[in-house]
């Protein structure tokens, strides 16, 4: 559905809010089906949300009674039902009809809208919930997965061995559980460097790579830890929808509009000093395997500025420069070999595989771009996925990226047969993520941003942390497990974070 | 739900306080053979009979 938007003053604002609903004369002719208007003050956040219910040609001698945006130059008038005030909504939720970043005057735009999907509720299973009250009786809490298996012997057991059963569980389980003032962390680092050790030499180098090349062993863990801006393989898994993942034709043509097309890939360029040219010939091969022609060609060129272009035949266009200059030439040159045609920008090549196991095609692409990707009909966008985590914090927020952390690292560790426990990488996941950006481990991320003076300057850097703290005046409240150590306390982990308290005499 | 069980931390602080008064000549609560020495061991004694008059206090 069709809104428009417009800036308007603070003043005429509060006019309107005073005498709706109002007649308001805008000189702007807008189309007769819109019946909602958004209004803002700053040019690029939307404050102020109306309704509109009539749309008519401005008459200057019949209408009375209105308000003006800018009296000389009034063209329409609309009725303003209703005006409120709502949460600002920032440009970038309107899909506008011509591609402006600021609102000077009037635009007119589609909204976006945005479709909740409530997840459907996890139903515990019928058979368990017999286990379940028997353990509620006992004052157990037993994990899911532990009670699915108990629910079996529950049938099978005499109830004396059921219950001796069930109090062997829960002592294992409580025997398992992690005591407070465990030193998690450290653990947990161990627990992901030993195996770390092992991947190395197997994975550096490649034997028989399979069309695609991707990151993997110590190497892709290395990235992931280190929330690299730009992954070393970006890729992508695209799953497609209904009507597209059965359909090989269908599938061929997504993978062409995907797959990001620049002249130098379906044409050769030749540049002619002594005629101060340029001619780009068409490969009929290459351009046949892409699906391109020459006017798709013509239409990349159409963006280019300061160069003059004709076609000579159906495979050929000869490029020349408005303002001689051999300098500029060679420039052409170099700029028209990137110039893209079509696809996606940064998907580099897609590939098509179709997985027996589930009977559909998945596409794999080398390079990433989810935003763009998501927006292509026929994608998934509940099931596709990428192995860039920066861009899935971006586009999907930060729980979805410190899930993506989670598996990433999974997959990348299990990849080499190597079983670290998943509450160990959950918690790396989690003191990556936290903070609601994701950190790197390490100088920039988590060490170097430690909120006790003493241990950043036990980490890095020792006199220059020191002297800034000095100069503002941190505080240090002893909290951390470094700083302790430095002012020779006992640490608050494990046996040292316990107060002792004389019981007195025995009664 | 307080969980009333000591973590091993917790034990192993007590033992280990109660071992240093044995060690430096505190008076042993319970009887002990006397072929135990080590005042560890002593302590670790008197824990499993519940006699150390040492308690823990818990953080918030």
């Amino acid at each position: 559905m069709n809104v428009i938007l417009w800036k308007d003053t603070k003043k005429n604002i509060s006019d309107i809010e005073k005498k709706a609903p109002c007649y308001y004369a805008i000189d702007f002719d807008i189309p007769a089906d819109i019946t909602k208007g958004y209004i803002t003050t700053d040019k690029k956040n939307f404050e102020y949300e109306t309704s509109i219910s009539e749309i008519k040609k401005y008459d200057e001698n019949t209408d009375k009674d209105l308000l003006f945006k800018k009296k000389p130059a009034s063209v329409t008038v609309i009725k303003i039902d209703s005006i409120k005030k709502i949460d600002k909504k920032p440009i970038s939720d309107f899909k506008l009809n011509d591609n402006k970043s600021e609102i000077d005057s009037f635009a007119v735009g589609e909204e976006f809208t945005v479709e909740y999907k409530e997840k459907s509720e996890y139903k515990i299973p019928e058979k368990d919930e017999d286990v379940i009250a028997d353990l509620k009786a006992r004052g157990y809490n037993f994990p899911l997965s532990v009670v699915d298996k108990l629910a079996k012997y529950k049938k099978e057991l005499p109830p004396d061995k059921y219950e001796k059963l069930l109090k062997r569980v829960n002592l294992e389980i409580e025997k398992r559980e992690v005591d407070p003032y465990e030193a998690v962390g450290i653990i947990a680092a161990q627990s992901i460097g030993e195996p770390g050790t092992q991947m190395t030499m197997r994975t550096f180098h490649f034997a028989g790579v399979v069309e695609m090349n991707v990151t993997l062993g110590l190497p892709r863990l290395i990235e992931i830890v280190d929330a690299r801006r730009i992954p070393s393989t970006p890729s992508m898994t695209i799953y497609l929808t209904k009507e597209y993942k059965n359909d090989g034709e269908k599938v061929k043509q997504l993978i062409k509009n995907l797959e990001n097309t620049a002249i130098i890939d379906v044409a050769d360029i030749i540049t002619d000093v002594g005629d101060m040219s340029l001619t780009i010939k068409l490969d009929a091969y290459k351009s046949k395997d892409r699906l391109v022609n020459i006017s798709d060609v013509i239409n990349a060129l159409d963006k280019i500025k300061g160069i003059i272009y004709n076609q000579v035949d159906n495979e050929r266009i000869l490029i020349k420069l408005q303002q001689e200059s051999f300098k500029r030439l060679y420039q052409l040159q170099e700029q028209l070999k990137v110039t893209p045609i079509k696809g996606v920008p940064k998907i580099k090549r897609a590939i098509a595989r179709y997985d027996n196991s589930s009977n559909e095609w998945i596409l794999y692409t080398q390079g990433s771009n989810l935003k763009d990707v998501l927006n292509i009909e026929g994608v998934d966008p509940t099931r596709t996925y990428t192995n860039d985590i920066i861009e899935i914090e971006n586009v999907l927020g930060i729980e979805a990226a410190r899930n993506a952390i989670y598996r990433e690292a999974e997959n990348t560790l299990s990849e080499q047969g190597l079983d670290v426990d998943k509450r160990h990488l959950m918690l790396v996941s989690d003191m990556m993520t936290f903070s609601g950006a994701v950190r790197a481990v390490g100088r920039q991320g988590i060490s170097g941003r430690k909120s006790s003076v003493l241990a950043r300057a036990a980490f890095e850097i020792t006199s220059k942390h020191l002297l800034k703290a000095g100069l503002l005046g941190e505080i240090d409240p002893l909290s951390g497990v470094a700083e302790n150590i430095i002012v020779g306390q006992p640490i608050t982990l494990g046996t040292g974070a316990i107060d002792l308290v004389y019981k007195g005499q025995k009664k | 739900m307080i969980f009333m069980m000591l973590t091993k931390f917790e034990k192993a602080r007590i033992i280990g306080a109660r071992a240093l008064q044995i060690a430096m000549g505190a008076p042993v609560i319970i009887d002990i053979s006397p072929d135990i020495i080590d005042p560890i061991e002593i302590a670790m004694c008197e824990f499993n009979n519940n006699v150390i008059p040492i308690t823990i206090k818990r953080k918030e």
